[in-house]
C-alpha cells in the first residue's frame, strides 16, 4: 500500500516535470518553437560572420595578410553578411500560424541561405585561421537549412 | 505506531530529494540554454541581429579600404 502510494507520487511528479519542461513556466524554461531554433542559428551565424571580420582586421594588424588580401576578405564578408542580413527580414517575416507563409517562407529561407554558402565559398585566401573561422560560419549556415527544413507550422 | 509514521515520511522526503537531486543537471541544462535571450521576443532577437549584422558591415568596409 505504502509502496504504491510511493510509486503514484513519483510518477505524479515526474510528469510535471516533463510537462514543465517542455512548456512556458514561469521561470522562463521553454522548449524553442521550429522557427526560434532557426533564428537561434542565424545568430550564431551573425556571431561568427562577426568574429571572421575581426580576426581579418587583427591578422593584417599583425601583417599575416596584406592590404589586398585584407581587401578581399573585406570584400566577401561584407555580401556573406548582406545575404544573411536578407535571410534575417526574410524569416521574421514568417508567420508559424499561417501554413502558406510557412511554406514559402521555408523555400524562400532556404534558398538565401545557400546563396550565403556560395559566397564564403569563394573565400579563399590560403589563411589556416580565416579559413577555419569560414568553415565554422558555413557549419552554422548549414544547420540552419537542416533547421528551416524542419520548420511546421504551429496550430493556434 | 506515530514512530513508523515518522519513519515512512522521512524515507518518503529521501526519496523525492533524491529523485530532485538527480533532475538538476537537466533543468540545470535547459535554463542555461535560455539564459541568454532568457524572455525576448522574436521581434527584439531579430533587432539584436540587425545591430550585430550593421556592426560587421561597418568593419567589412573598413577592410575594404584603403588605408592601412
Amino acid at each position: 500500500m505504502r509502496f504504491h502510494r510511493q510509486k503514484k507520487f513519483i510518477i505524479v511528479l515526474a510528469l510535471i516535470c516533463l510537462v514543465g519542461s517542455q512548456t512556458a513556466c514561469p521561470f522562463g524554461v521553454k522548449t524553442d518553437s521550429d522557427i526560434e531554433k532557426v533564428e537561434k542559428k542565424l545568430d550564431q551565424t551573425a556571431n561568427g560572420l562577426n568574429a571572421l571580420a575581426k580576426t581579418a582586421r587583427e591578422l593584417y594588424r599583425q601583417n599575416v595578410i596584406n592590404l589586398q588580401e585584407r581587401k578581399l576578405a573585406g570584400k566577401i564578408i561584407e555580401e556573406a553578411n548582406d545575404g544573411l542580413e536578407k535571410v534575417s527580414d526574410r524569416v521574421i517575416q514568417i508567420d508559424p500560424a499561417n501554413p502558406e507563409s510557412v511554406k514559402t517562407g521555408k523555400i524562400d529561407v532556404e534558398e538565401l541561405l545557400r546563396k550565403v554558402i556560395a559566397k564564403l565559398n569563394e573565400f579563399n585566401l590560403g589563411n589556416q585561421e580565416l579559413q577555419l573561422a569560414v568553415q565554422a560560419v558555413v557549419l552554422t549556415v548549414n544547420e540552419a537549412i537542416a533547421l528551416v527544413k524542419l520548420v511546421k507550422e504551429v496550430r493556434r | 505506531m506515530p514512530e513508523t509514521k515518522t519513519s515512512e515520511t522521512l524515507d518518503s522526503l529521501v526519496k523525492i530529494l533524491m529523485l530532485m537531486n538527480g533532475m538538476m543537471p537537466i533543468l540545470h541544462g535547459l535554463l542555461e540554454n535560455e539564459m541568454a535571450t532568457v524572455g525576448l521576443t522574436r521581434q527584439e532577437r531579430y533587432e539584436l541581429r540587425k545591430k550585430l549584422i550593421s556592426e560587421t558591415r561597418m568593419i567589412a568596409d573598413d577592410l575594404q579600404s584603403d588605408e592601412s
